[in-house]
């Protein structure tokens, strides 16, 4: 069906627009002058500015009663283009020939206003269109027809729900149309039905030979309507041609995009490595042993409840620094949930950090863990611990290392509280 | 590039009324609302004015007329020079989404302006009949001339400033203090027969004080200016039209850009 599409427009090949050589370059001053008064305050300084090409060179032909789509990832400069197209930028080069009137889309609503009741939004938006009286006259019924919005025509536009609004303006762009369409992305609004009511108008205006050039990143629209595809890339024509060939091309300009992506991630986390590495290193400051232990100090792995569980942290120090906080967190084995989490920072702790072996330990008194099997992790950080340079850091998980609680009795849970039992009656007579 | 609108004028009319409207929220008390404005300002100088110095010492008959009048031809330009300043920036919808002749936008603003000026003399034209008082046709054909005159210099004033108002925001602001100071130095409150003959030529210079002068002049005592200095003074205006239209030309091509 396709294919008998496309010979009709072999023969036809009638001109709709032809893009030739566009060239838009954006000035971008390194320091932006807004006021008067900064004007005349720098009026000595030299102005220092980049060019940014936007566009560069773009050409390509559009045919009468074809569904174009320029598709490009963001930044690719696809926007700018339709703007171009639609007149609202000013190219530095090239030239845009239109065979027939152009109604942009860029946008639904334009001028619309609150304060306003539906009926004159209508006519204020039309007439932003290019509509004239007469036509919106003609026209208003079936506009509000098919926003279904009848009921609510002369209510004031702020008492719209944001979905009536958009139908309400869909409905005028759609019946201000013009030969030649240019479409932003605003198939990704209202509910299914008024999307599925909005994809049927565009095959509709398609089958009316109405030449749509439409602008997406989405693939899936793109492929089941265009008839013809242009590629962009960073603002240059990358490829032309069927939704089939164009897509592939541009979906191998995303994976190459998202492998750059990866790569530096990667990249990063690599320097990340390496730059703890140095740090640990040169040692200046690292957990030499991180040991649970009972209340005599000794290594122990098991816990009772009631007792106290000890975690000792011996930090090796060349330097001693004096914003350098330890903090601990207890974590569930199973679930790696935090049980508990303190630091030194937060609790205040004046370390009288000297440099050779240090040795801190946190005691919980009155162990109330029931049964469970616990991990330690340990940061060794300088500075406040929500933008903290982290030093060092012993996570018990990696080595699979845990301590236990046993429960007492047969009681059920991962801690023990306090509890009591009331039994309160209320004898029927 | 995009020819869409064959019909400027429909389109420059539905902003205007917009606006209009919009202000005013379309009723009655709206507009009365509007006529107070000018109203109150004449009320008050009026009474200060009287009674700090007696106009009628100096000949002036018809103070009141002559300072409502001046009022509302300041006013005039006042709001619509403010308004066709800030016309693009406060229709930025208009400039970045879709394509409209910029200047379709400017103008609209001042056709704004020239409305509620045209409301205003509805309360010129009740002073005239309390007053019973009847300006010749000469006096009301010159009024007429001065009143397309101020026009003529919105308009100008409008192209040339609101592509820059997009570029320098603190302009407004300048503007007001201008025209503050620009009130004073136009003979509303004052005759300009009060002040020494070098300092009135230096006064006409502004032409605004030209035009509040000259229609006093016509209107109440029925003296008209030189017709050579009155053309002279219409030349000026549409040079400075003329300024305003090339300014505008080569400020308008990346307004899109820099909203």
């Amino acid at each position: 069906m396709k294919n008998s599409h496309e010979n009709k427009k072999e023969k036809k090949k009638e001109l709709a627009l032809r893009v030739k050589n566009i060239t838009k370059t954006f000035i971008i001053p390194h320091e932006r002058i807004d006021t008067m008064r900064g004007y005349f305050v720098n009026i000595f300084k030299k102005k220092t500015y980049d060019n940014f090409d936007a566009l560069n060179d773009v050409s390509f032909d559009v045919y009468k009663g074809e569904f174009l789509s320029i598709i490009g990832k963001n930044g690719s400069g696809k926007s700018t283009l339709l703007k171009v197209l639609a007149g609202i930028y000013n190219a530095e080069s090239g030239s845009v020939e239109t065979h027939g009137r152009i109604s942009p889309f860029l946008e639904l609503g334009i001028g619309f206003n609150p304060e306003l009741s539906g009926r004159d939004n209508v006519y204020l938006n039309a007439t932003v269109l290019g509509l004239t009286r007469k036509q919106i006259e003609s026209k208003f019924d079936d506009i509000v027809q098919f926003s279904e919005l009848e009921r609510f025509i002369d209510q004031k536009l702020k008492n719209y729900s944001s979905g009536m609004q958009v139908r309400l303006a869909f409905s005028v762009a759609i019946h201000a149309n013009r030969e030649i369409l240019l479409m932003d992305e605003v198939l990704a609004v209202g509910d299914i039905n008024f999307q599925r009511k909005c994809l049927n108008i565009f095959r509709k205006m398609k089958q009316e030979g109405k030449t749509i050039v439409f602008v997406s990143h989405d693939v899936g629209t793109v492929q089941e309507f265009s008839d013809r595809v242009v590629v962009l890339n960073e603002g240059k024509v990358v490829k032309v041609g069927g939704p089939k060939r164009a897509v592939y091309e541009y979906s191998q300009i995303m994976m190459k995009e998202a492998e750059k992506t990866e790569r530096t991630a990667i990249e990063m986390e690599e320097n990340e490595k390496k730059k703890k590495e140095a740090v640990q290193q040169r040692g200046a400051y690292r957990f030499a042993k991180v040991t649970p232990v009972n209340e005599k100090g000794e290594e122990s792995l098991v816990f009772e409840r009631g007792e106290t569980i000890g975690i000792k942290v011996d930090i090796d120090l060349d330097r001693v620094e004096k914003d350098l906080y330890l903090g601990i967190a207890i974590l569930d084995r199973d679930k790696e949930a935090w049980i508990t989490g303190n630091n030194t920072y937060w609790d205040k702790v004046n370390h009288p950090w000297v440099k050779g072996r240090n040795t801190v330990t946190l005691q919980f008194p009155d162990n109330f863990f029931h049964r469970g099997e616990f991990f330690i992790l340990s940061n060794l950080f300088i500075g406040h611990p929500q933008d903290s340079a982290i030093i060092d850091t012993y996570d018990s998980r990696e080595k699979n290392q845990f301590f236990k609680s046993l429960p007492k009795d047969k009681r059920q849970g991962l801690v023990y509280m306090e509890h009591e039992w009331i039994h309160s009656t209320h004898q029927s007579s | 590039m995009a020819k869409n609108h064959e019909n400027y004028k429909h389109l420059i009319w539905t902003l205007a009324r917009t606006d209009f409207t919009l202000r005013y929220h379309g009723s009655v008390l709206g507009y009365v609302w509007a006529l107070l404005k000018p109203m109150l300002t004449f009320a008050i100088l009026y009474f200060v004015f009287s009674s700090i110095f007696n106009p009628k010492n100096s000949g002036q008959d018809y103070y009141a007329i002559q300072l409502l009048l001046g009022i509302i031809l300041f006013t005039f330009f006042a709001e619509g020079s403010g308004n066709s300043m800030s016309s693009l920036l406060s229709k930025a919808q208009l400039v970045t989404k879709i394509y409209v002749p910029r200047w379709t936008l400017i103008l609209s603003a001042t056709i704004n302006a020239a409305m509620l000026f045209g409301m205003n003399i509805i309360i010129l034209v009740v002073l005239f009949a309390i007053n019973r008082f009847v300006p010749s046709l000469g006096a009301i054909a010159l009024l007429l001339l001065f009143v397309i005159m101020i026009y003529v210099l919105i308009v100008a004033f409008g192209l040339l400033t609101a592509p820059l108002f997009i570029r320098f925001r603190d302009l407004s602001m300048i503007w007001e203090v201008i025209v503050t100071g620009l009130f004073y130095a136009t003979p509303i409150i004052y005759p300009l027969t009060l002040l020494p003959e070098n300092m009135r030529q230096i006064m006409l210079l502004n032409p605004l004080g030209f035009i509040v002068h000259f229609s006093n002049q016509a209107i109440i005592l029925n003296h008209f200016p030189d017709p050579w200095q009155l053309l002279l003074f219409v030349v000026i205006c549409f040079v400075l039209l003329g300024i305003g239209i090339l300014s505008y030309r080569h400020n308008s091509k990346r307004i899109a850009e820099y909203i």
